[in-house]
C-alpha cells in the first residue's frame, strides 16, 4: 500500500498554522500583561487618591483643632488648653508635608498649587495671628476676624483640594474599566479566532483523514473484490472443468475396457497414457476445488478443543495407521478457535505425511502444544526421511513435490492445504528438520477458553 | 412366463453422460427399453404423451437429471409426483449436484432416491448396475397401467 507522502501526517499540523497559533497567544498574553500593569498602575493611583483624600481631612480637622485651642485659650486663658498644640502642628507639618509629596503623581498634580497656598496661610496664621495671641498682645483682639479670614481660605483649599482628589480617583477608575473592558475585548477576540483557526485547522485534519480513510476502505474493498473474485474463479474453473474432464476419463477408460487387447500394442499403449493423463488431470482438478474451497466454504471460527478435531482426524486415518504399525502419542490439547472441518483436515494431512514419509521404519509420531502469548503452538513431530533444509519453504506451495511418482504418490496439495487453512486461521506454519533426521510441523492457533466455546 | 421387458426414461441433457448410461444398460442382465430425452419440456411430452411422444409407452422407471435446459428437472419430478397416473413410477434422480438443498428438494418432491454420478468410470458402470439390479430386479414395480 502507497504511504502518505509529506512531513504533515493525518493528525499534523502545518508550520503556518503553528506560526499563527503561536503568533495569537503572543497576542492574547501580551494583552493581558499590559492590562496588568495599567489595572496594578491605577490601582496604586486610586489608594494614593484615597490616602490624599483621608489626608486632607486630617489637615482640615487638625487646622480647626489649632484655631479651637488658640480661641479657647484667649477666652479662658487655661494653660492646659495649648497643651497638645505644638504637637498638632506638628503633625499638620507633616500631613502637609506627605500631601506635597503625593501631589508630585501626575494625576494629582492640581494639588501641588492648593497644598502651597494652605502652608502660606498656615505659616501666615501662625506668625501673625496665633502667636501675638499666645504672647498675651493687646492688640490680639484685633487680629481675630483677619484670622478667621485665614481659616476660611484654608479650609476652602482643602475643600478644593478634596475635588481635585475625587476627580483624579474617578478618572482612574474610569480609565480602569476601560482598560479592563478594552484588554477583555482583545483577548476574546484573540481567543475567538484562536478557536476559529483551531475549528479550521481540525476541519481540515478531519477531511484529510477521511479522505485517506475512504481511499484505504477503497483500496481494501478493490483488493477484496479482487480476491474474491480469483477465489470464485479457481473455485468456478476447477468445479467447470470436472465435467468435461469426467467425460474424457470416462470414455477413455471405456475404450480401455472395452478395445484393451482388441487393437493393436501402440493402440493399447496410446490409450494407457491418455487413461492415465485423465486420471491425473482429475485428481488435479480436484485438488484446486478442495484448495479454493478452503476460503470460499469456510465456517466461522469458533472456540473448540483441539481434541476433537484430532480425534477425527485419527478416526480417517485408521486404516493408515493400521497398515503402518503407527504409534501416535497425543499430549492434552487446548481449546483453540477454529474451523473444526478444517482443523480435521490440518491434523489429518499432517500425521498421514509423518506416515507416508517414514523411510520404512514404524512411524512414531507425536502431537504436542506449547502457549505462548495467547496462542498456541501445535507440533506435529515424526520418525521420518526428514526434508534437507533448502525444501523448508517449497514444501507449502500448492503442487511442489520433492519426490517422483515413483517413490511417494500424490500431487502435492496436502502441505498447500495445511498452510492456506493455517493461513485463514491467521497463524503460521513451518518446519524444522534435516535429512534423514524426522521432522517437526509446527502451526499456531488463537488460543480460546472453554467458556467461550459455551458461549460461541 | 413371459419375458418382460423394462421401460426405462433416461433423462439427460449431456449426450456423453446419456451414453455411458446406455453402456451400462446394454451389459444389464434384465431387458429393457432404455428411451433417451434431452430436456424437461420433452420428458413432460414424453410422460403425458404430447406432441411425437403420443405413442410413447409408460415407463417403469425415470432416471432423472436436475439440471435441464427449457423445464428443470426439479419442475418435472414436481409435476410428475403430483400426477395420479404417473406418481407411482419411482423416479431416481441421478446427478452431479452434491447441494445439500438439491438432495432436501429431490425428497421433498418425493424422489425415490438421490445419487450423484460418480467421477471415476468404474464406479459409474457400478452404481448403474445397482439402479439396474435394484429397481428392474429386486423391487416389486407397481403394475404397469397401460
Amino acid at each position: 500500500m502507497q504511504q502518505a507522502t509529506g512531513s504533515q501526517g493525518p493528525g499534523g499540523i502545518s508550520p503556518a498554522s503553528t506560526f499563527l497559533l503561536v503568533g495569537i497567544v503572543i497576542i492574547a498574553i501580551v494583552t493581558g500583561i499590559v492590562a496588568y500593569g495599567v489595572i496594578r498602575d491605577s490601582r496604586a493611583a486610586l489608594i494614593d487618591a484615597y490616602l490624599v483624600r483621608l489626608d486632607l481631612q486630617r489637615a482640615q480637622t487638625l487646622i480647626t483643632e489649632e484655631v479651637t485651642a488658640v480661641r479657647g485659650y484667649v477666652s479662658i486663658r487655661q494653660r492646659p488648653l495649648l497643651a497638645n498644640f505644638d504637637a498638632t502642628d506638628r503633625e499638620l507639618q507633616y500631613t502637609l508635608d506627605s500631601l506635597r509629596a503625593r501631589a508630585r503623581r501626575p494625576l494629582l498634580s492640581g494639588l501641588s498649587a492648593d497644598v502651597a497656598d494652605v502652608e502660606a496661610m498656615h505659616a501666615r496664621w501662625h506668625r501673625s495671628v496665633a502667636a501675638p495671641l499666645l504672647a498675651g498682645s493687646a492688640a490680639a483682639a484685633r487680629l481675630e476676624p483677619s484670622g478667621n479670614l485665614l481659616v476660611d481660605h484654608m479650609n476652602a483649599d482643602l475643600t478644593a483640594a478634596q475635588g481635585v482628589a475625587e476627580a483624579a480617583a474617578a478618572s482612574t477608575e474610569s480609565s480602569v474599566a476601560r482598560t479592563v473592558a478594552v484588554s477583555i475585548g482583545v483577548i476574546v477576540f484573540f481567543v475567538v479566532m484562536l478557536g476559529i483557526v483551531a475549528l479550521r485547522l481540525e476541519y481540515v485534519r478531519f477531511a484529510k483523514e477521511r479522505a485517506l480513510r475512504s481511499e484505504i476502505d477503497e483500496r481494501n474493498q478493490a483488493l477484496e473484490r479482487s480476491n474474491a473474485s480469483l477465489q470464485e474463479f479457481a473455485y468456478v474453473a476447477s468445479h467447470d472443468l470436472q465435467e468435461p474432464l469426467r467425460t474424457v476419463a470416462s470414455f477413455t477408460q471405456l475404450l480401455q475396457r472395452r478395445y484393451a487387447g482388441r487393437l493393436d500394442k501402440d493402440a493399447d499403449e496410446f490409450i494407457a497414457f491418455a487413461v492415465d493423463g485423465a486420471t491425473r488431470m482429475q485428481q488435479l482438478v480436484n485438488d484446486i476445488l478442495e484448495y479454493s474451497r478452503i476460503t470460499t466454504h469456510g465456517k466461522p471460527l469458533v472456540a473448540l478443543d483441539l481434541k476433537v478435531p484430532l480425534e477425527r482426524a485419527l478416526t480417517n486415518l485408521r486404516s493408515a495407521i493400521a497398515e503402518h504399525g503407527a504409534a501416535i502419542d497425543v499430549q492434552t490439547l487446548p481449546v483453540v478457535w477454529g474451523d473444526e472441518v478444517q482443523l480435521t483436515q490440518l491434523l489429518q494431512n499432517l500425521v498421514a505425511n509423518s506416515m507416508k514419509y517414514c523411510n520404512h521404519a514404524q512411524p512414531e509420531v507425536a502431537v504436542r502444544a506449547t502457549r505462548s502469548d495467547g496462542e498456541w503452538t501445535i507440533s506435529v513431530h515424526d520418525n521420518g526421511i526428514g526434508i534437507a533444509p533448502e525444501y523448508h519453504e517449497r514444501i507449502f506451495r500448492i503442487f511442489q513435490r520433492l519426490h517422483s511418482r515413483g517413490e511417494y504418490e500424490g500431487t502435492g496439495i496436502g502441505l498447500a492445504i495445511c498452510k492456506r487453512i493455517v493461513d485463514r486461521h491467521g497463524g503460521r506454519i513451518w518446519v524444522e528438520s534435516e535429512e534423514g533426521q524426522g521432522a517437526t510441523f509446527s502451526f499456531t492457533l488463537r488460543a480460546a477458553t472453554a467458556s467461550e466455546g459455551e458461549a460461541g | 412366463m413371459t419375458i418382460q421387458t423394462i421401460e426405462v426414461l433416461l433423462v439427460e441433457d449431456s449426450p456423453s453422460d446419456a451414453r455411458l448410461t446406455q453402456e451400462a444398460f446394454k451389459d444389464g442382465k434384465i431387458r429393457n427399453n432404455l428411451s433417451i430425452v434431452g430436456d424437461g419440456a420433452e420428458a413432460l411430452d414424453y410422460l403425458f404423451r404430447k406432441g411425437k411422444h403420443v405413442e410413447a409407452r409408460r415407463p417403469d422407471l425415470v432416471l432423472l437429471d436436475l439440471n435441464l435446459p427449457k423445464v428443470d428437472g426439479r419442475e418435472v419430478l414436481r409435476r410428475v409426483k403430483s400426477d395420479p397416473h404417473l406418481g407411482s413410477i419411482p423416479v431416481v434422480i441421478l446427478t452431479t449436484s452434491e447441494a445439500e438443498e438439491d438432495v432436501a428438494k429431490a425428497y421433498e418432491y418425493h424422489a425415490n432416491c438421490y445419487i450423484r454420478k460418480p467421477v471415476d468410470l468404474a464406479r459409474f458402470l457400478e452404481i448403474v448396475s445397482v439402479i439396474e439390479n435394484f429397481w428392474l430386479t429386486v423391487v416389486k414395480l407397481p403394475p404397469n397401467a397401460e
